[in-house]
């Protein structure tokens, strides 16, 4: 009774502004009455799901409005979904953000897929990071009289536009990836991003304390050079394992390409040769800092997020400690089936957390085909 | 007496970018009927709006022989200084004015070092591109600064005239008739071409090419910034990477309307014919799903295709008239 009434407030609480908030699975934990093994109800159907406040502890600005009332879930393993049966012959569009890089080309690819199973017809956009482009997409698609759409935004605000002009047509939407900051949506598939930098942060601290370290210096991290909300999160993320260490400090390198953090990490590596450590936010970051490190012949730990196959592979070979991973496979799958089910007129989850592993040396091998199906890193 | 063929072939010339065009629409129609929707036509000319008016300053200054790739980045910071003045509660009017101005400056500062610094304008504004870049970043943090003037949404974004032209387009329009007169009828445009055709020949002739240069850069500056307000009000905010590509699809634009490169030819009438070929490439091939790397491998293909035939026909025109 006692846990009941627990999570009860738990689930109260989330719904007047803490959901997501902080780590979502030890949500999940106190909340998982309506659970199994697939996926567990973080807040519970019926419940009116939000990321507002989530975004406003980073400092990130968002005003969304999430129409669906089915509560949360955060999936366990959702690659293996089953898909749900279309009631019609239903025609979608699908905009992706880009295709240019293994995790934006893995969501195009896995709809595919997903789509042949389901017996839908998609209409694909890759608007190649322009969010004009996506937004005159979308508005074609509703000129074809879409029956919804799946969209993972460019730019956060800039959405607003085409998501207004879906509201106005009647045509529902699900946001994967992360979340627009403006403009309403029926469902969300995101995946909890502060989680992903914790823990790629607890993996450098515990190798840092294994190695014998004082914990005194600094600890090297490249990022974007612009704010991006996954950023954002992922780095409170990844700061907040080092809370106990107030002698470590953080400088930021800053880029796009492998090639802008080779340089910086190299200028890094020449100022401060006994750095502490490094991180990669995202995968380019991590393969560029690799390369620097490689060449200066120096042994500093690295760890990452992302499941790029180079990133994987330079798990496996012990040149990066690890690196948190969420499937695109996973998030196509669960977009498409939640889109699918809407459309079929059901309630679906406000919002849906892909979930995040952190694959080391010890698992690489094993869950290498999780991210990238039908290979294998041999 | 000239012969059909001949006769045939000047009308292919002299409506090159209309027959692309035509072209053009008849497939992009032919494979998907949406093409032609109205809406479907209003939002691809929307969305062409911004390059049309930094494709009409690229026109005077590829006329005048010289290069500005600094545009797109010019509209990123026109876009991030003025969301920033409005959140700091600067009226709309008067940050508007901030803006424009600066836009022209940026201009004008391009055509001051070219000609004092003695350097050639493709390098002065490959560096200003970086520089006004860096400034919007800056100033941004790398953050979009959300603008939420329902008049500026409206004037710049989403608003139609007669509830049916968007916005956007209506000012395409209006910069198009001026930049023709400008171009085509005054003093400004025929020295452009002179500079352009032959610069010391200009100055023998006594023309200030100093003065037009100036002239020129400013009003390619003025048309980047208001470029930069039509992006900031159809992504209701100030974004430090705005605009990235779109110095070059400015430029794609002007020499797919038939602008030499080398300087001294031109058309305002080219240049819209350009950006509209860009604007349903970009809108048919969306349509038809086309991933942005074969989107690029197109556009690449087509910008080769159409100039090569501007080429060949140029030289099949002096042949007969040799």
């Amino acid at each position: 009774m006692k846990r009941r009434v627990f999570a009860f407030l738990m689930c109260a609480a989330m719904t007047i502004g803490l959901t997501g908030s902080a780590n979502v699975i030890a949500l999940a934990e106190e909340a998982s009455e309506s659970s199994n093994e697939y996926y567990e109800y973080i807040v519970p159907a019926g419940t009116q799901s939000d990321v507002n406040d989530y975004y406003a502890q980073y400092g990130i600005e968002c005003d969304i409005q999430i129409k669906q009332t089915g509560g949360s879930v955060l999936w366990l393993n959702g690659n293996d979904v089953a898909m749900p049966t279309a009631a019609e012959n239903y025609t979608i569009g699908f905009a992706d953000y880009a295709t240019d890089d293994e995790v934006s080309s893995g969501y195009m690819n896995a709809m595919k897929e997903a789509a042949e199973e389901l017996g839908i017809n998609v209409l694909y956009n890759d608007a190649h990071w322009t969010q004009d482009e996506q937004n005159q997409a979308i508005e074609q698609w509703i000129l074809q009289k879409v029956d919804g759409i799946i969209l993972c935004p460019c730019d956060y605000y800039g959405v607003k536009d085409a998501l207004d002009a879906c509201e106005e047509a009647g045509i529902p939407v699900v946001s994967f990836d992360a979340p627009p900051n403006a403009g309403n949506v029926d469902a969300v598939i995101m995946y909890d991003a502060v989680e992903q930098g914790r823990l790629a942060g607890e993996a450098l601290r515990d190798a840092l304390l294994e190695s014998g370290s004082d914990m005194n210096g600094t600890i090297y991290y490249g990022n974007l050079p612009y704010l991006h909300p996954n950023a954002q999160t992922r780095e409170f993320g990844f700061k907040s394992a080092f809370e106990d260490y107030p002698n470590i400090k953080f400088k930021m390198l800053t880029g796009e390409t492998p090639e802008e953090f080779y340089t910086a990490m190299e200028g890094a590596i020449l100022a401060e040769p006994d750095m502490l450590g490094a991180w990669g936010l995202f995968s380019a970051a991590t393969w560029g800092m690799l390369q620097a490190i490689e060449a200066s012949g120096e042994s500093i730990l690295l760890s990452s997020v992302d499941c790029d196959s180079v990133i994987l592979k330079g798990i496996n070979d012990g040149k990066i400690l690890g690196s948190t991973c969420y499937s695109p496979t996973e998030g196509a799958r669960l977009a498409a089936m939640t889109l699918v089910n809407l459309l079929n007129g059901e309630t679906v989850p406000g919002i849906t957390y892909q979930s995040n592993t952190f694959l080391t040396e010890d698992n690489v091998e094993e869950l290498y085909e999780v991210y990238h199906p039908g290979e294998s890193l041999s | 007496m000239k012969s059909k063929g001949s006769r045939i072939g000047q009308f292919c010339i002299k409506y090159r970018t209309v027959l692309i065009l035509v072209a053009l629409i008849i497939v992009f129609t032919c494979l998907n009927p949406v093409f032609v929707n109205g809406k479907n036509v209003l939002n691809m000319l929307k969305r062409m709006s911004y390059v049309a008016l930094t494709a009409y300053g690229i026109t005077f200054i590829l006329t005048m022989g010289e290069l500005d790739m600094s545009g797109g980045s010019m509209a990123a910071l026109v876009g991030v200084v003025l969301a920033t003045l409005l959140n700091k509660g600067v009226p709309l009017g008067l940050a508007l004015i901030i803006v424009i101005v600066m836009g022209a400056l940026g201009g004008t500062l391009n055509a001051l070092i070219n000609i004092y610094g003695k350097i050639n304008a493709f390098l002065v504004t490959l560096a200003t591109m970086n520089i006004y870049r860096g400034l919007a970043m800056t100033i941004s943090n790398g953050r979009t600064i959300p603008i939420k003037k329902e008049k500026f949404a409206f004037m710049f974004g989403n608003g139609t005239l007669f509830g049916v032209i968007p916005m956007p387009v209506v000012i395409m329009l209006i910069f198009f008739v001026i930049c023709f007169l400008l171009y085509h009828k005054t003093k400004l445009g025929y020295y452009t071409k002179c500079i352009g055709g032959n610069v010391e020949a200009a100055k023998v002739a006594g023309i200030n090419v100093v003065r037009y240069k100036i002239i020129v850069f400013t009003l390619a500056g003025f048309l980047a910034g208001m470029a930069g307000l039509i992006l900031s009000g159809l992504m209701n905010g100030g974004m430090s990477d705005l605009g990235e590509t779109l110095s070059m699809d400015a430029i794609a634009a002007s020499v797919l309307g038939g602008t030499a490169i080398s300087g001294g030819i031109g058309s305002m009438w080219g240049t819209l014919g350009g950006v509209l070929i860009m604007g349903c490439l970009n809108g048919g091939m969306s349509l038809l799903g086309a991933q942005s790397h074969h989107q690029m491998l197109v556009k690449g293909l087509v910008i080769i295709f159409a100039v090569y035939l501007d080429n060949v026909l140029k030289d099949k025109t002096v042949v007969t008239k040799d």
